[in-house]
């Protein structure tokens, strides 16, 4: 079996070193660099060409997030595990969005490196278990307000005209429908974009650019 | 003997007059006590003889229409040199009774004194009065009338002291009273006089009046004996008066121009009609160089020169506002300043415009906030160091030291289960160490602020706190939100944790909303629940709080409004984006 080729990035040497300790000897697995900044794991990926890039985030000049496009096109076939400090959904999101294959916590690394790096061998993508639940609760939280594809036309066009400061009459006259039409109208795209005020609905209106400010 | 005895009668015309004179020299003893009490040094002085003397005249002037009101069958005639003793009696009885009333305090015994001393004084008066008659006729004295009368004449005395001394103070309002107390004083002289008259009773003697110095009284005689009297009393009522009114002038001047504040009243033509001495000293112009401009065109330079606060004022409202003035010389001041609608005595409306210099306590002010900004920087600050080294450093040696750990656990030269089983444990703890590193430098500043921005890291804290406190969080910000300047960040996303802290603890909103949107010039974050609502936004949350988060939006120069109804609070901060 080929021996798959690791560089590692991270600004802090114990770090590195530390991971050199746990994976030297370890069959399958070789060191072939190490990086101490964003531009450095970038610089070597051309010139290394390592299978996986164990990428630190908090890093000196460019940062691992934004280090991994650029990872990705020094050496397209590369392979970026995310090892980090940052407990954070969000980041996870960032960083696999960015093209990482895996993210692993500092604080589970003695158990989740091994594991992360066997999964990516095998084209896999590894979560360390408490981002997995991170991501799982940003998925379940409710992530805003609903977008104004709900909304059928004919109510866009109400709710364009009322975000416009036109009164209820001037909207059914313009749509030629009664007032009590228009009533019924806005009632239902309050609840469907659970607004509650006119003012909500023209700030509404407004983030999604219906109407001209 | 006695069946001689000539009958007198009373004309009671003159008993009326000498009724009145009576009154009206105690309502000028009255109104003397006060003027006596009021004064120093000389002023007391001739306050004090003029006094006695007008008032001895009057009660002298008295006693004697009230004997001429009495006459015999047989012609009477008056020894001058006696009449004056009398007259001297009055005086001094005057003198006794100013004396006694002016004094700082009147016990019972200085009363008592005082009224015998008074009261023989007017007993002396009546009856060397009386001593005075020269006719065909012999005086006797009843003696219990005579008794009675001395009596009376002490009472009346006691009585008048303490009359005059509870009018001396001249609180405002008590005139009905003083008409009434002289009233009663002036009943009690003509009832010692009349019982006086009545304890003498005369017989027809042939012994010849002893006539050297005596003279007859006429009517033209009776007519002076009361008028140069009345006249004297009521000049002397009068000059009282017209001086309490000048003290009281000088008074009410002193006091507006003394006043601690800066004072001037602008008529209803925009001119100013008067200022006092704080305001030369505050604003450096003499009364002579404003009297007739306008407050606009010589101090205002603030808020106040809109011309809205002034027609307030003219519509009978009160302005009550801080502004800033301009000096004289052309430098600024702070000042605290009170318009108040106001009416000149001839019934034209002004303006009474009150100034007082809190330049001081302006620039106190601005020290205070300037520190307290200062503070929360370098808290802020410090915060953020801490949490880096926490995270980047701490945090990663610990990172290293599990990993070393992990090496450490696999290699088998560990046969001892004791020794694997510490170092078990210690994996687990160095792993929990790091746990609560990354928690620590969260709480001091979130390293996600920094390195994804107020976008990501709210997003990232409003999952978390929807998931601690079970209330779902509806979060909007603008597309593309991007980065703003580091303090930006930092003060929306303290102001965020804040809110949405104060809200779980106090609120009892069922959900919150938060809204964060930029543009060009500023960014909105607006936070609202469906809570109870901030009884007293302040109170409910002590400590830094609300005031915490004001001060960090001012230090940004920018806006903080709370709404908070029933139905919930909005919390609304714009910051500008520079």
């Amino acid at each position: 079996m080929r021996r798959m080729q690791i560089l590692v990035a991270d600004d802090h040497e114990v770090v590195r070193k530390g991971i050199r300790t746990l994976l030297d000897g370890r069959p399958g697995w070789a060191i072939c660099g190490e990086a101490a900044t964003g531009s450095d794991a970038v610089a070597k990926t051309a010139r290394l060409k390592p299978d996986v890039v164990l990428l630190d985030i908090t890093m000196p000049g460019l940062s691992g997030l934004e280090a991994v496009p650029e990872i990705l096109k020094a050496h397209p076939p590369a392979k970026i595990l995310v090892l980090t400090m940052h407990d954070s959904g969000r980041m996870a999101s960032r960083v696999l969005a960015a093209g990482a294959s895996g993210l692993v916590l500092k604080s589970d690394a003695a158990r989740d490196l091994i594991l992360g790096l066997e999964a990516l061998r095998k084209n896999k993508v590894f979560l360390s278990p408490k981002v997995t639940s991170l991501l799982v609760n940003e998925l379940r939280q409710n992530q805003g307000e609903p977008a104004p594809d709900v909304l059928t036309s004919r109510e866009t066009e109400v709710l364009k005209a009322l975000a416009e400061g036109k009164s209820n009459k001037e909207v059914a006259h313009r749509l030629g429908v009664s007032p009590r039409t228009i009533d019924a109208h806005r009632a239902h795209i309050m609840k469907k974009l659970r607004l509650r005020t006119l003012s909500d609905l023209v700030h509404f209106a407004i983030r999604h650019t219906l109407v001209d400010v | 003997m006695t069946d001689q005895t000539l009958l007198g009668s009373y004309d009671y015309r003159l008993v009326v007059l000498s009724a009145f004179i009576a009154f009206l020299a105690s309502y000028t003893a009255l109104d003397l006590a006060g003027r006596v009490t009021g004064s120093r040094g000389w002023s007391r002085l001739a306050w004090l003889t003029g006094g006695a003397t007008s008032m001895g005249i009057g009660i002298w002037s008295m006693h004697f229409i009230g004997m001429l009101a009495f006459s015999l069958p047989v012609s009477i005639q008056y020894d001058w040199p006696t009449v004056l003793l009398s007259l001297l009696a009055a005086v001094f009885a005057s003198v006794v009774a100013l004396f006694v009333v002016s004094r700082a305090k009147m016990g019972a015994m200085r009363a008592l004194t005082g009224s015998v001393f008074m009261g023989g004084a007017i007993v002396a008066l009546h009856y060397i009065g009386m001593y005075a008659m020269r006719g065909a006729a012999a005086r006797r004295y009843s003696t219990v009338l005579a008794a009675l009368s001395i009596l009376l004449a002490i009472a009346g005395s006691w009585m008048s002291l303490w009359l005059a001394f509870f009018f001396r103070d001249e609180a405002p309002g008590r005139r009905r009273q003083k008409i009434y107390s002289a009233l009663l004083l002036g009943a009690a002289i003509v009832a010692m006089h009349y019982t006086a008259m009545a304890a003498a009773s005369f017989t027809p003697s042939a012994v010849p009046p002893d006539l050297s110095h005596a003279v007859s009284v006429s009517t033209l005689g009776i007519a002076g004996i009361s008028g140069v009297p009345a006249m004297v009393l009521v000049i002397t009522l009068l000059t009282s008066i017209l001086d309490r009114l000048e003290e009281q002038k000088t008074l009410l001047n002193e006091l507006f121009e003394e006043a601690p504040s800066a004072v001037a009243l602008e008529n209803s033509r925009d001119s100013i009609v008067r200022i006092n001495r704080e305001f030369t000293r505050i604003f450096g112009y003499a009364p002579a160089e404003v009297l007739g401009s306008r407050l606009k065109d010589l101090i205002i330079c603030g808020e106040s020169q809109d011309q809205s606060y002034w027609d307030l004022v003219k519509r009978g409202r009160r302005v009550d506002a801080e502004d800033t003035c301009r000096r004289k010389d052309g430098s600024r001041l702070d000042v605290a300043v009170i318009l108040a609608p106001f009416s000149l005595p001839t019934g034209e409306a002004a303006t009474y415009a009150i100034y007082r210099d809190i330049t001081e306590r302006k620039r106190a002010e601005n020290a205070l906030r300037e520190l307290s900004g200062q503070l929360l920087r370098l808290r802020d600050e410090e915060r953020r160091r801490m949490a880096r080294e926490l995270h980047d450093s701490t945090g990663q040696k610990l990172a290293a030291l599990a990993i070393n750990l992990a090496v450490v656990s696999e290699s088998a030269i560990l046969a001892d289960a004791r020794a694997r089983g510490a170092l078990a444990e210690s994996l687990d703890l160095t792993q929990q160490c790091l746990r609560e590193i990354r928690t620590l430098a969260y709480l001091l500043h979130p390293p996600e602020l920094d390195e994804l921005g107020l976008a990501d890291a709210a997003r990232d804290y409003v999952n978390g706190f929807a998931q601690r406190s079970g209330i779902p969080v509806e979060l909007n910000l603008s597309p593309d939100f991007g980065r703003l300047a580091p303090e930006v960040e930092t003060a929306l996303f303290r102001i965020l944790q804040e809110s949405l802290n104060n809200l779980h603890r106090h609120s009892g909103s069922p959900s919150a909303r938060v809204q964060i949107f930029r543009s060009d010039a500023k960014v909105t974050m607006e936070i609202q629940d469906e809570g109870r609502g901030m009884q007293d936004p302040l109170a409910s949350t002590p400590g830094v709080g609300v005031a915490g988060m004001r001060e960090r939006v001012r230090q940004l120069g920018g806006e903080l409004e709370i709404l908070s109804s029933e139905s919930g609070t909005t919390l609304k901060v714009v910051l500008p984006l520079r």
